[in-house]
Parts: C-alpha cells; sequence; structure tokens
C-alpha cells in the first residue's frame, strides 16, 4: 500500500488497496485481521489504482488519488459498496498524471494533488485545484520546476492552519514504462536504469505555503546527512507536538523530527491523548 | 546504533541528538527513528548437492548464504558463508530467490523499485556487481527455473501475470511467453515453482483481482494510451487465495489445469511454494496465520492440505518462503516476522518444534516489519504511527 490517511474526528484509517481498485475503512485502533467497516471497491467508483488517500474530517470526505486513471476521486466518508465519486478532478487541462499523494486544505478550500510525468513536456510537482472543481479544470496553481527540488513527489500532509503543505520528495528515479511485447522501447538493450543504491538526487521533506505557485523552492526543508533520510516516501504531521514523521524506502525505516518552529501557532500543552496524557507526561 | 551501508561502505548512524541547538538549517537529526539493523529472510533456495542454502533480505537489501546443515538451537547469530550487499549489487527490495546448481548462479528478484533480476555466481560475496541483470515488471516476486527447457517463470503481482522467459534473459529482453487473464485466475501472484517432471507450473496468488489497463509510469502500456489517456474501467474485487497450476507451454489467457482454492484449503496470503516432487506435495508459506500448508500436488477445489504446521512451538512467524528437502527429509522455512529461517522435519505436523533454527540476529530480536514503506499517518487519539508495507 502505498497511502494511508487518519480521520482523527470519527477514529477512523483510510487505505487504498492499489491491486484491488478498493479503498478500505477500518476503525481507530483496528488490530489482527479485523475486517474494514467500509469498502469501496466496483465499476461505478472510476477507481483503476487507488494509490493515496486523504481525508477532509470538516466536509466529510474520502480524497483518492488514482495513478492510472490520472484522477482525484472525492467521495463522501461514508461512502460503501460499488459508489460513484461525488467528483472527479480529470482530463488534460488538469495537468495530472502519476498521482502519488493528495492532501487537502479546508480552510484555504484547496485540494493539492502530486504527480508525476514521464511524458515529455508535462510536469512533476504540486497541482493545487480548488477544493470543490471538478472535471477537467486548470489547476489554480502548479509548483513544479528546478528551484523546488521535487524530481519525484510522493506522500502529502497538510496544515490548513497554518496553510503549509508538506512533501515527502521521494527523488529517486522512475522508470519508462514496461511493455511486455518489447520492455521500455525506447531505450537500449545495455542501459544501467537506476537502483535505490544510485538512483536520484537525495530526498527531503519539503515544506510549502499553500498560497506559492510556479517554481519556487520549499519554504522549509529536512535534508542531509544528518536526517538519515535518502528517499523518503511517506510524511505526516503532529503540529501539536512539532512532530514531522518521514518513512524511508531505503532505509527501510521510520523517522520522527522534532521542528516546533514548523508549527509556531499551535501550544504543545493542547496535546492531549486519548487516556487524558500528554506525550510529555508519559 | 544502526548499521547502514553509506558511500563508502558499511557506516554506522549515530544515536539521535537530543540537543537540538546544533541543528544546521535543514540538516535536523531524528528525534527517534525505528530501523531493523538485521536482515529479515524472505525467499530460500536450496542446492542439496552443494549443501547450501540462498536467502533474500529485504531489509537489509541482500543475499545470504548458509550450509544446508547451518544452524541449530544457540540463540547467537548464525554465520553465513557469505553475503551479498553492497551499491553495486543492484540488490534492493528483493523477493524471491533461486539457484542453478548447473551453472552455479544465483538469480535474486527486486520486487520493486529495482525492477530487475540480478543474476551472481556462487561464490559471489560483498559489494559487486551482478553477472548479469534482466529488467522486469514492476513488482515481480517469485522465480522458479527449468533447467531442461533452458527457462525461467516469474510472477508479477501487480499485473497478475507469469511471464516465462529464457533462462540467461539479459538486458531488455522480452519474455518468451505470459499467462496473464481473466482465465487464469491469477490475482496478485506471489510464490511460483515450475514442476519439471510434470510439465507444470504452480503459482499462489493472495486474491487482490484488478487488470490495469492504461497509462502510469510502471504499467505496461501501449503508446496511444500513453498519449491519448485512454482508459478503461474494470473494476477490481476480491477474491480467495488460490494456487493455480498451468501447463508449462501455457501462454495467454490460459485456464488452469488445476486450481486450489475455498475456505478448506486455509490459504491465507500464500507467499512462497515449492514442490516435493519425490513424495507427490506442494508445500505453501501461509503467510496470513502463520503456517505452512502441505498439498496433495494433485489436488484440486475446496480441498483441506494434508498437513498444517501451525502453533507457537513452530516459531513460524510471517513465513515467506518455503524449500522441501527431500533428500534429507527436511522442510525449510524463510520467517519475516522474526530474525529466523526454521527448519523441520519434512512430515512435520500441527505444533511441532523445528530442528533446527538460522538467526539472522541473537535470539528476542524484534522486528520492525517494515517492507519498503512508502506512506505514515499519525494517529493522533493513540499517540501512534500507522505505516503501511
Amino acid at each position: 500500500m502505498h497511502g494511508i490517511a487518519y480521520d482523527a474526528t470519527h477514529d477512523e484509517v483510510v487505505v487504498p488497496v492499489a491491486l484491488a481498485d478498493a479503498v478500505l475503512v477500518f476503525r481507530g485502533g483496528a488490530d489482527g485481521s479485523e475486517a474494514p467497516i467500509r469498502v469501496i471497491q466496483g465499476t461505478n467508483t472510476k477507481m483503476i489504482r487507488p494509490h493515496t488517500v486523504t481525508v477532509d474530517e470538516k466536509n466529510n470526505e474520502i480524497i483518492v488519488g488514482d495513478s492510472s486513471g490520472r484522477s482525484v476521486l472525492v467521495f463522501d466518508r461514508n461512502a460503501n459498496g460499488n459508489v460513484p465519486p461525488k467528483r472527479i478532478i480529470q482530463g488534460p487541462r488538469t495537468g495530472l498524471l502519476f498521482i502519488v499523494g493528495v492532501a487537502v486544505d479546508p480552510v484555504h478550500d484547496r485540494l493539492i494533488a502530486a504527480s508525476s510525468a514521464s511524458v515529455p513536456g508535462r510536469k512533476t510537482g504540486l497541482f493545487i485545484f480548488g477544493r470543490t472543481d471538478q472535471g477537467d479544470v486548470a489547476p489554480r496553481a502548479v509548483i513544479a520546476g528546478p528551484k523546488t527540488g521535487i524530481v519525484r513527489p510522493w506522500q502529502l500532509a497538510s496544515d490548513p492552519e497554518q496553510g503549509k503543505i508538506f512533501v515527502a520528495a521521494i527523488n529517486n528515479e522512475s522508470h519508462p514504462p514496461y511493455q511486455l511485447e518489447k520492455p521500455r522501447r525506447d531505450l537500449p538493450h545495455d542501459v544501467q536504469l537506476p537502483s535505490p543504491w544510485n538512483s536520484g538526487a537525495l530526498g527531503f521533506i519539503g515544506i510549502w505555503d499553500i498560497n506559492d505557485d510556479g517554481d519556487v523552492p520549499p519554504r522549509s526543508v529536512i535534508k542531509g546527512d544528518n536526517t538519515f533520510l535518502v528517499h523518503p516516501g511517506g510524511v505526516a504531521i503532529d503540529p501539536k507536538d512539532g512532530e514531522v514523521f518521514a518513512t524511508d524506502s531505503i532505509r527501510n525505516g521510520l523517522f520522527s523530527f522534532l521542528a516546533p518552529n514548523l508549527f509556531p501557532e499551535r501550544s504543545r500543552t493542547e496535546s492531549t491523548l486519548e487516556n487524558g496524557t500528554t506525550r510529555s507526561e508519559r | 546504533m544502526c548499521t547502514w551501508w553509506g558511500e563508502s561502505g558499511a557506516e554506522v548512524l549515530a544515536d539521535p541528538q537530543a540537543d537540538s541547538s546544533t541543528i544546521t538549517e535543514g540538516q535536523l537529526p531524528p528525534l527517534r527513528y525505528v530501523i531493523d539493523p538485521y536482515p529479515t529472510f524472505n525467499g530460500i533456495a536450496l542446492d542439496t548437492r552443494a549443501n547450501r542454502v540462498v536467502l533474500s533480505d529485504e531489509n537489509r537489501k541482500s543475499l545470504l548464504a548458509y550450509e544446508r546443515s547451518a544452524g541449530g538451537n544457540s540463540p547467537t547469530v548464525t554465520s553465513p558463508l557469505w553475503q551479498i550487499i553492497g551499491p553495486q549489487t543492484e540488490v534492493g527490495f528483493i523477493a524471491g530467490v533461486e539457484i542453478d546448481p548447473e551453472r552455479r548462479e544465483i538469480y535474486a528478484v527486486n520486487n520493486d523499485v529495482e525492477d530487475r533480476i540480478a543474476v551472481f555466481d556462487y561464490d559471489a560475496n560483498g559489494n559487486l556487481r551482478p553477472k548479469r541483470h534482466l529488467y522486469v515488471p514492476h513488482q515481480s516476486l517469485g522465480i522458479s527455473l527449468n533447467p531442461a527447457r533452458q527457462e525461467m517463470v516469474i510472477s508479477v503481482q501487480q499485473l497478475s501475470l507469469l511471464a516465462v522467459y529464457r533462462r540467461d534473459a539479459n538486458g531488455m529482453d522480452a519474455p518468451l511467453r505470459v499467462i496473464k487473464g481473466a482465465q487464469t485466475n491469477l490475482a496478485d501472484p506471489h510464490g511460483v515453482r515450475w514442476d519439471a517432471p510434470h510439465h507444470e507450473i504452480i503459482a499462489a496468488s493472495h486474491g487482490n483481482s484488478t487488470e490495469i489497463a492504461p497509462y502510469t509510469a510502471y504499467d505496461a502500456q501501449t503508446p496511444s494510451a500513453e498519449e491519448n489517456g485512454e482508459e478503461k474501467i474494470l473494476g477490481g474485487k476480491f477474491v480467495p487465495p488460490s494456487i493455480n497450476v498451468f501447463g508449462e507451454t501455457a501462454s495467454g489467457d490460459a485456464k488452469p489445469v488445476r486450481t486450489i482454492q475455498g475456505p478448506n484449503t486455509k490459504l491465507n496470503w500464500p507467499m512462497g511454494v515449492d514442490l516435493d516432487a519425490t513424495h507427490d506435495e506442494i508445500a505453501v508459506a501461509n503467510n496470513g496465520d502463520n503456517s505452512v500448508l502441505i498439498f496433495r500436488r494433485t489436488a484440486k477445489g475446496d480441498a483441506a492440505p494434508l498437513r498444517v504446521i501451525r502453533g507457537a512451538k513452530t516459531g513460524i512467524s510471517s513465513p515467506m518462503g518455503v524449500a522441501i528437502d527431500a533428500e534429507h527429509n527436511e522442510l525449510w522455512v524463510a520467517n519475516y516476522g522474526d530474525h529466523t529461517a526454521l527448519v523441520f522435519a519434512r512430515d512435520a505436523a500441527g505444533d511441532a518444534s523445528p530442528k533446527r533454527i538460522i538467526r539472522n540476529a541473537p535470539a528476542g530480536t524484534p522486528t520492525g516489519g517494515f517492507g519498503n514503506p512508502y506512506a505514515v499517518a499519525y494517529d493522533s487519539k493513540r499517540d501512534q504511527l500507522l505505516v503501511p508495507n
């Protein structure tokens, strides 16, 4: 699975299943082989390969990024079964190709998709739409270009209170498509494709403003030898405790960074867990 | 502390710094991290003639070889004969492994990211280039050779297919034939075994069923699909896990000659499969319920296994690979859920204890369980991090 989202309001976990065209919703705290409480699956869903998900807790919606459909699909949060999406963003004007990350900012009414392009002339980066946009619509802004440092984005996280987008820039290079009849037809037989040991640019966690547009560098970055990050694909945040979390496919590990300066508006004392304690008390 | 392979060889990750006053812009050391510094076994292959076993290691991204008789009851780490590891090896998110005793070669299938099979000589060791490599579709997993036919077969999860290549295929060589389509009953296939004596190919499927049609950066596609954005929505479904057996020359949307599928089979995330031609049995690493299932080779339908190895004494934990050594009457299991490979009596059943254990970490060392983690979510109610594999 390449995506996961936690819905704190309803205490649910949402995951995409790319190889069965499904989105599963589990109760929070689910364990073992526990069954999902809802399953979105079937031809009406328009899902082909749901790669990534997020939840709009304010507007009661599940947002799915579909890498094969090159589409962003918005479902009612309670959708269950073979149900159609409420809205779809899809088409040539969207600029979307291989969608690997989605995030929503209900405060600024924006929906963000991370998309990679292996088609010449198309953009790789962050595509920012109106939250309720639908159809073949152009993005309101696109954060892409050499100054961004994004070679290949992956999971996104949103901090709506601050209007910030957290981006896992995995930055390892993708391979050209494999065709069964003539694998990667445009490449020579003896080509040396990149491997994780020697691939692409160093990955990082980058933070952009929701109003950024164009070829702009990140406002903040977690990157470099001291971070241990090589190709981070996952990112999540805990604003109340001032932490940024990342998974790294090459390290095969999980990292936590304490960066309260990235969440200046939050009071860390507000962090209260289910059992009534704060992290510091624990 | 955590060892890793850096640009110039093995390096040690220092303990996270508690003092953030030394942070330079962007160079933020982690407050905490979860990394397993030890190998975790996945695929397994045996050569009884050369008395060695080779295991793939998904965590550290390596291949390890041991004496066939290695292991015991010691809680300490079992020393491998050698380990292939490092930036030159092209070994990454490794899964299936196969041995060619005739040519004394080892085949290692990268499941994700690298999208290639790396081939090494038997005595390769350390950080070295493979003697050849073959690019294969994304999410290839299992592999099995048929030296008599000079062919090998691999399973491909994402495309739900089996692809047969020349045994010495390399570079961008295309498959000779592909088994793929609705009639095949293949659904997220994992383990695959070529049954050369009976001219059949055995494949285990998890049951995630879809057919990915249009363009992505990874998928098989047509140029027109890429350029025109053609789309074909077929709808996915979950089907019961299965073992499907095909004729070895099958191609296209071929029907299996036999299928094992249904509640009596106890199949649950079947991973590696192996054949015991001597006793006419198939063994399956049943990852979903920490067991090994043994079926009659000719079983079909909703057939119950002949034997099930399962229980607390077995030590079986998220098994990925299984190998039968009919010559020495042993059955091997590669665990992903802890740091062990287990050797049982071939006819073990029930809550049996292993005869000996190969350890790649001291006994009791936990595993993170990560398998190429590409996402994370924060559960603010429980102060927990959720990481999907």
